[in-house]
């Protein structure tokens, strides 16, 4: 038997094998018709819709046949008659009809094995849980009065594990759908990294601000907490389908994007401000203030800065009185 | 309190609407009936009787139709038909009369339009004037009781309008002095007033007019207040012969706001702070000749952060519109002890004490508040102190400011205040501000705050 030239792959809609025929001569000719090499069972395909054979160069080349549909590759179709030669990226992927198709060459290169991520990192995902709980538990020790009732526990000990893990079931499930694998661990390593990395994140900033003086940092705290946010949905969407990773973080950047600026919009609109919040709220404690002190008059002194927009806005909203005298009292 | 009041009087006008205007689609202005023949022997009814053709309802009207969008009294203070009543009552035309007109009814059903001379917003009052002369001519006038004869605390003292425009009224009471602890002389009527009365003479024994209906409190039994006669009386010297009002009338309200301010910042700055009482901080606390506390702290027995708080504030309040309410000021403070919760609990509530401060938002009325944060170096005492400004949009180059601040020496101890400031100009604010935070200092051990 000579040594295969190819492999034709019929695929599923979420990329993987459903069929594979090994070729050991061009050409191949598929179709509806049951005397063709590869038969596909599509009502949109024609009983000979299209066939590969070796080209003058020894590389396959596609022609389509007599045929209503014609075949997709890449961004092109061809119509009945035509030809394409087979190479790079349209190895991977041709359509006839609804049938996705691909074919691998003899010699190809190969990718690098993957890593499995399931098995990897297993033991330090329980040190990150853990490591999130005790914040919770923590912040809620802080939260009570000492000589609090152990009910008023129940919420970071029994609801944080339980809605942590009931939100990696729901992407576990996810996965379950489109990779037909229950991951449920792998979110669990993406969902407690992520959130702990948004504690640490909301605390850090609000703490340098206190300590620094420095307002802006605590200004974009909201900001930074979301874009971790929106990089973890981001982690487990791709887990759920690793073959659009690329897309998937596009799509995630610019939903990021677009919620920054319609919250920047409304803020600029409701307060003439770019940021939500208003003033940071977290004070330093003792020993830790320091930001450079000003006297009280420089302070002072200093506010006549507002005036300038204060006055600013007063302005506008006179001249928006003008173009609407309907609006003019109050 | 007085502002909520004067805010609810409009609302009780605007509900009368629908009843108002069924009772003129129904009934003709009910004629005068006779006067009774014999001399009335008690004082009530003379002073009632000797008032009735002085007295008028000051109606403002929507000016593409006759519903009635909130209503008053008023009374005549000259021979040739000037007439005084509350500037809350006619504010809408004085803020927009392009929208609005106003009108008068008297007693015995006659009506005709009215013109505005003039406001003393800080007073809370306006003169008026007949579009037509001649329809009130020859009633007379009330007189002013001279300033040179004041009046006893406890003497009868009686008040007319038309509460809730059911009918002319006299409602009797007491004379009780003036408010105290109050930036604007009012006095403190001993009876009740009611919606709709505002903007009537209030008359002394021999009728003469001593003050003017303008308020009352919800929360008490006859507690009502008057605006001292002599404010109605400057006013109508002063603007007399003005030209009517067409234009809205912020510029004026603008000058006398201006006036009131720097008054309320001097007489402030010239007080020097309380003394709070506490053990460690010295924390500004107003006096109290015109500004009123509250205090409150935690129950001894409670397991949490403790905390002494006070809470000053001045009830004379100016009104400007139904949603505005200016010339006043507020301090607050809280003093805080954590040692029963320890360090970090106590930092945890004193952020979330900090945060939790709300610095209003944008409106019609005014912009939305821009702020300025730092860490000061008070009098040994390192302080947060967040200062945040709202201009008007209307009443141009007048601002709130709220200063807050915190303490940030200790690790289970500290103390937040806050100063609110109601109309005042940029640089009364920055005044304003500069004496709040010299206020805020250590005790050192052993010294005692001087009082």
């Amino acid at each position: 038997m000579n040594a295969p030239l190819a492999l034709v792959e019929l695929l599923e809609r979420d990329g993987r094998v459903r069929r594979a025929l090994p070729v050991t001569q061009w050409p191949l000719r598929i179709g509806r018709a049951i005397d063709n090499d590869l038969v596909l069972d599509d009502p949109h395909v024609a009983p000979y819709h299209a066939c590969i054979e070796a080209g003058d160069d020894g590389q396959p080349w596609l022609v389509a046949l007599p045929t209503l549909n014609g075949v997709q590759v890449g961004r092109r179709r061809l119509g009945a008659g035509e030809r394409t030669r087979l190479t790079g990226a349209d190895l991977g992927g041709w359509t006839l009809g609804t049938a996705r198709l691909r074919v691998r060459l003899a010699g190809e290169a190969l990718a690098p094995e993957r890593a499995l991520h399931v098995e990897a990192g297993h033991g330090t995902t329980i040190l990150f849980a853990l490591a999130l709980w005790a914040w919770q538990l923590a912040a809620q020790a802080i939260r009570l009065d000492p000589g609090a009732k152990i009910t008023e526990w129940l919420a970071p000990l029994l609801g944080v594990p339980a809605s942590v893990a009931a939100w990696c079931l729901a992407w576990a499930l996810a996965s379950k759908l489109f990779q037909q694998r229950f991951d449920f661990w792998s979110h669990v390593a993406v969902a407690v990294r992520y959130l702990l990395a948004i504690e640490v994140a909301g605390f850090v900033l609000d703490g340098a601000a206190a300590v620094t003086s420095w307002a802006f940092l605590s200004r974009i705290g909201g900001a930074v907490e979301a874009a971790i946010g929106v990089a973890m949905l981001w982690a487990h969407a791709r887990l759920v389908l690793p073959n659009r990773v690329r897309s998937l973080a596009l799509f995630a950047s610019g939903a990021y994007v677009v919620g920054a600026a319609i919250v920047v919009t409304q803020n600029l609109q409701r307060t003439d401000r770019v940021f939500t919040e208003l003033y940071s709220a977290t004070l330093p404690p003792p020993g830790l203030v320091w930001g450079r002190r000003v006297a009280p008059a420089t302070f002072v002194r200093d506010t006549a800065a507002l005036r300038e927009r204060l006055d600013r806005s007063v302005r506008e909203a006179q001249a928006e009185q003008k173009d609407d005298p309907a609006d003019a009292g109050d | 309190m007085l502002s909520i009041t004067r805010c609810r009087a409009a609302l009780i006008g605007a509900i009368l609407v629908f009843w108002a205007a069924l009772a003129a689609a129904t009934a003709a202005p009910a004629p005068l009936p006779p006067l009774p023949a014999a001399p009335p022997a008690d004082g009530t009814q003379r002073a009632f009787a000797g008032a009735r053709a002085k007295l008028l309802q000051v109606r403002t009207l929507l000016r593409g139709q006759d519903s009635q969008a909130s209503v008053g009294s008023g009374f005549l203070v000259s021979d040739d038909g000037l007439l005084v009543t509350n500037y809350h009552v006619v504010s809408q035309y004085a803020l927009q009369p392009a929208q609005y007109r106003l009108v008068f009814a008297t007693a015995d059903g006659r009506q005709g339009a009215l013109q505005l001379l003039d406001v003393d917003v800080v007073h809370d009052l306006a003169l008026l004037r007949p579009a037509d002369p001649s329809l009130l001519a020859g009633r007379g006038k009330l007189e002013f009781r001279p300033a040179a004869e004041p009046l006893l605390r406890g003497e009868r003292i009686r008040s007319l309008g038309n509460p809730l425009d059911v009918g002319f009224a006299v409602v009797d009471g007491a004379y009780n002095g003036l408010v105290e602890r109050s930036f604007l002389p009012t006095i403190f009527f001993g009876g009740s007033l009611s919606a709709g009365m505002s903007g009537g003479p209030a008359l002394d024994d021999q009728g003469r007019v001593i003050g003017i209906n303008v308020a009352t409190r919800r929360d008490g039994e006859q507690v009502s207040f008057l605006v001292p006669a002599s404010f109605a009386q400057a006013l109508m010297q002063r603007s007399r012969n003005a030209k009517p009002v067409t234009d809205p009338m912020y510029p004026r309200l603008v000058a006398q706001l201006l006036v009131h301010q720097d008054a309320l910042t001097q007489a402030f700055l010239a007080q020097p702070w309380r003394p709070a009482g506490n053990a460690h901080y010295r924390i500004p606390v107003p006096q109290e000749q015109f500004m009123r506390c509250w205090g409150r702290s935690t129950p001894p027995e409670s397991r949490g952060l403790q905390f002494e708080r006070s809470d000053c504030a001045m009830d004379s309040r100016i009104y400007i519109n139904g949603a505005l309410l200016t010339g006043y000021l507020a301090v607050r403070h809280e003093a805080y002890d954590g040692r029963r919760i320890g360090t970090l609990r106590f930092l945890e509530r004193y952020a979330q004490s900090f945060r939790n401060e709300f610095f209003g938002t944008g409106s019609r009325q005014q912009t939305p508040p821009q702020c300025e944060e730092r860490t000061v170096a008070g009098a040994g005492l390192p302080l947060r102190a967040v200062l945040c400004m709202r201009a008007y949009k209307k009443l141009v180059g007048l601002y709130d400011m709220s200063l807050l601040v915190a303490t940030l020496d200790g690790a289970d101890t500290g103390a937040q205040g806050r100063f609110d400031v109601f109309g005042v100009s940029f640089d009364n604010a920055q005044r304003l501000a500069a004496h709040y935070l010299a206020g805020f200092g250590v005790l050192g051990p052993g010294t005692k705050e001087a009082s």
